[in-house]
């Protein structure tokens, strides 16, 4: 079934009105025919009482006078009236004198009737009238009548009451058609505009104006709408562009600043290096020359230069590392990951070939990035794992790869000391370290430095870690952007949980 | 409507058909006594030119011997129109007597002319028993036929005598002179 409130406005409205005119219309005919049957009734009441009193006031001298044959003779003149069925004459003691009878009646005069009665009875009407004469009693006239007429009349108006309650409603559908446009054609109007206005972005339509009432004044409403949010579109659009204009200006002094920036940090650099290759050129000399004129706390002194002007000069190298990261052009080609992998740790082997290791790394694993980066990166992850691994009896190294939707995922795997996970966003923020100097040796710029160049090739890093088992990194080379670092993460999870 | 049917009545009524009713009722009373009913009821249905005021009796003489006089003087008293009637026996009319209804007894049959004449055009209702009563001048008169009593009435005289009678009486009348 329609739900009525779904229907258009149009039916509605059309609803409306025929539910009302059928309610005036049924109403009005209700009381039309009441009043037409009372009316019909009152006129059938008066018009056989009248003619029942002039058969009474006809019959009296005959009834004084014994005169049946004048009695009948009067009351047989109801035969003039064809809705007459039984006329009767009775004397003052109640004794039949005369009556007339329809043809093929066969209702009889009642015995005994209501001296003085007039009403509806069995469908027919009935009435008696006293026959008086000096305000005497000296009989009594009966007459019974079909009601016959009285239902034909109602018939008819009926039938013209149906007949003008069709006219009125269909006259009041066409008045509804009609009336309804006044409401509804606006309406429709304004939600095409409004459909149009929504679907093309096209803020330049207007609605037309057709009356001054509500609905006019929702058109203009309506309209005046779409003039503030085409003001505001243009408003915003125009904000947009000068953001835009500022941003690029922004970004154009953002850049300069951070090329001058690197310029001098590189050269700040470059040039510290100078000074301190005169201090530990000088410093070794010394120890060399003049070793066997020194005493041993002059020596000891000596010593602690020479380590000093080093750890300068390692965090030397490593700002310039990071500078270079950042400033270098970036070169998209294909690197060897494994062989590389390999090389970093030959050479970390071969600094402390004394230890015992068991290091794997997975063959064959291709990679798309700068090959120099990608270098420094795998030495700083490698590195690391080897100085947190430092502590254990056996330093245990995996490099290997997993596929995630097309992704690679790299990792580095080490069992060494690790660290606590709530510190993880801390990692790859330069100068964060998360042991002391005296624990391991470091400058806090190799995660900053590793984090640099994931950034550059539009990857992600992260890492897990179990305090005292050891630490994976997890990194991705320039991956499909439709695979966010969550998914990846989670999909980890699950791989290395089965 | 009425009129048609009054003439139907009227044929009837000179045809001198008879029911059974009509019958029954007449056996239980005696020709005297309907035609002292028939009297009372006549007055009834005629107006005299001075209509008396209600405190004042009618005044119904009875001339001469006649059978049915018994029977009339047992309506003395009884009120027509709000006036009792009284009876007065007469042996003689003359102009004093002064009655509204005079009924001449059978022994009068030979003075009829004379009363007629001494009465002129007094509005005097005459009734009486005498055959062809109404066509000598008199009023109103019974007929008897069979065991039915029927009445002629005189409108020539009544109009003459500035008696008026009711259309219903008329009706019923066995003849009427005109």
């Amino acid at each position: 079934m329609i739900n009525f409130k779904d229907l258009p406005i149009k039916s509605k409205l059309t609803m409306f009105i025929m539910l009302i005119t059928l309610f005036v219309v049924l109403v009005l005919s209700s009381l039309l025919l009441v009043q037409r049957y009372s009316a019909f009734k009152q006129q059938m009441s008066d018009e056989f009482t009248t003619i029942t009193k002039i058969i009474a006031d006809r019959s009296n001298a005959a009834i004084l006078f014994s005169d049946t044959v004048a009695l009948t003779e009067t009351i047989s003149s109801l035969s003039l009236h064809k809705a007459v069925k039984i006329g009767c004459t009775y004397d003052s003691s109640g004794t039949l004198l005369a009556s007339y009878k329809l043809k093929k009646q066969t209702l009889s005069c009642p015995t005994n009737p209501d001296p003085s009665f007039e009403g509806f009875v069995d469908k027919d009407f009935h009435v008696s009238e006293p026959i008086l004469l000096d305000e005497q009693v000296e009989g009594l006239v009966y007459i019974r009548t079909s009601t016959a007429k009285l239902r034909e009349e109602i018939q008819a108006t009926l039938n013209l009451v149906l007949i003008l309650s069709v006219f009125i409603i269909i006259a009041a559908l066409v008045f509804a058609r009609y009336i309804q446009r006044f409401i509804s054609d606006p309406l429709v109007q304004l939600e095409k505009i409004a459909r149009s206005v929504t679907h093309n972005q096209d803020y330049s339509h207007r609605a037309e104006k057709q009356n001054d009432d509500e609905i006019g004044e929702l058109v203009s409403a309506f309209n005046t709408m779409l003039e503030t949010i085409a003001a505001q579109n243009e408003q915003i659009s125009e904000h947009t562009n000068n953001l835009e204009i500022k941003v690029s200006e922004r970004t154009k002094e953002l850049a300069i600043a951070n090329r001058e920036l690197e310029a001098f940090s590189y050269s700040v650099s470059h040039d510290l290096k100078a000074p301190l290759r005169i201090i530990e050129g000088f410093s070794r000399a010394l120890e060399e020359d003049y070793g066997d004129q020194l005493d041993e706390t002059a020596k000891d002194y000596l010593t602690r230069v020479r380590i000093g002007s080093f750890k300068m000069s390692q965090l030397i190298t490593n700002l310039l590392q990071l500078s270079r990261v950042t400033r270098q052009e970036l070169l998209k080609e294909s690197v060897d990951i494994t062989k590389l992998s390999n090389k970093i740790i030959k050479e970390i082997c071969s600094q402390e070939p004394e230890r015992k290791t068991n290091i794997q790394v997975k063959d064959n694993m291709p990679a798309k990035g700068d090959t120099d980066l990608i270098e420094i990166l795998l030495d700083n992850l490698i590195g690391n794992a080897w100085k947190y691994s430092r502590k254990k009896a056996q330093i245990d190294i995996e490099v290997g790869y997993t596929t995630h939707l097309g992704n690679h995922i790299y990792f580095v795997r080490d069992c060494g000391s690790g660290f606590d996970m709530k510190f993880a966003d801390q990692l790859f923020k330069p100068f964060n370290r998360l042991h002391s100097p005296e624990e391991f040796e470091g400058s806090g710029i190799g995660l900053a430095t590793v984090a640099r160049i994931i950034e550059r090739h539009h990857g992600k890093i992260w890492a897990e870690s179990t305090l005292g088992e050891g630490s994976t990194f997890f990194f991705t080379l320039f991956p499909t952007s439709s695979n966010s670092a969550a998914n990846i993460i989670k999909s980890i999870n699950i791989s290395k949980n089965s | 409507m009425i009129k048609t049917t009054i003439n139907k009545i009227l044929l009837s009524v000179l045809l001198g058909s008879i029911c059974f009713l009509q019958a029954s009722v007449c056996s239980a009373k005696s020709v005297h006594d309907l035609k002292a009913a028939y009297l009372y009821n006549f007055i009834k249905f005629i107006s005299w030119p001075d209509e008396p005021s209600t405190d004042i009796e009618i005044k119904l003489c009875l001339l001469g011997d006649d059978a049915s006089n018994d029977k009339f003087k047992r309506l003395e008293q009884r009120p027509i129109h709000g006036h009792p009637l009284l009876i007065k026996s007469i042996s003689q009319y003359d102009n004093s007597s002064d009655c509204s209804v005079l009924f001449i007894g059978s022994s009068e049959e030979k003075f009829l002319d004379e009363i007629f004449t001494t009465l002129g055009d007094k509005p005097t209702l005459t009734v009486s028993s005498i055959p062809h009563f109404a066509a000598q001048g008199g009023t109103i008169g019974f007929v008897t036929m069979g065991n039915v009593i029927r009445f002629d009435i005189n409108l020539k005289q009544a109009t003459k005598t500035q008696l008026s009678i009711s259309s219903k009486l008329l009706e019923l009348a066995n003849q009427v002179v005109r």
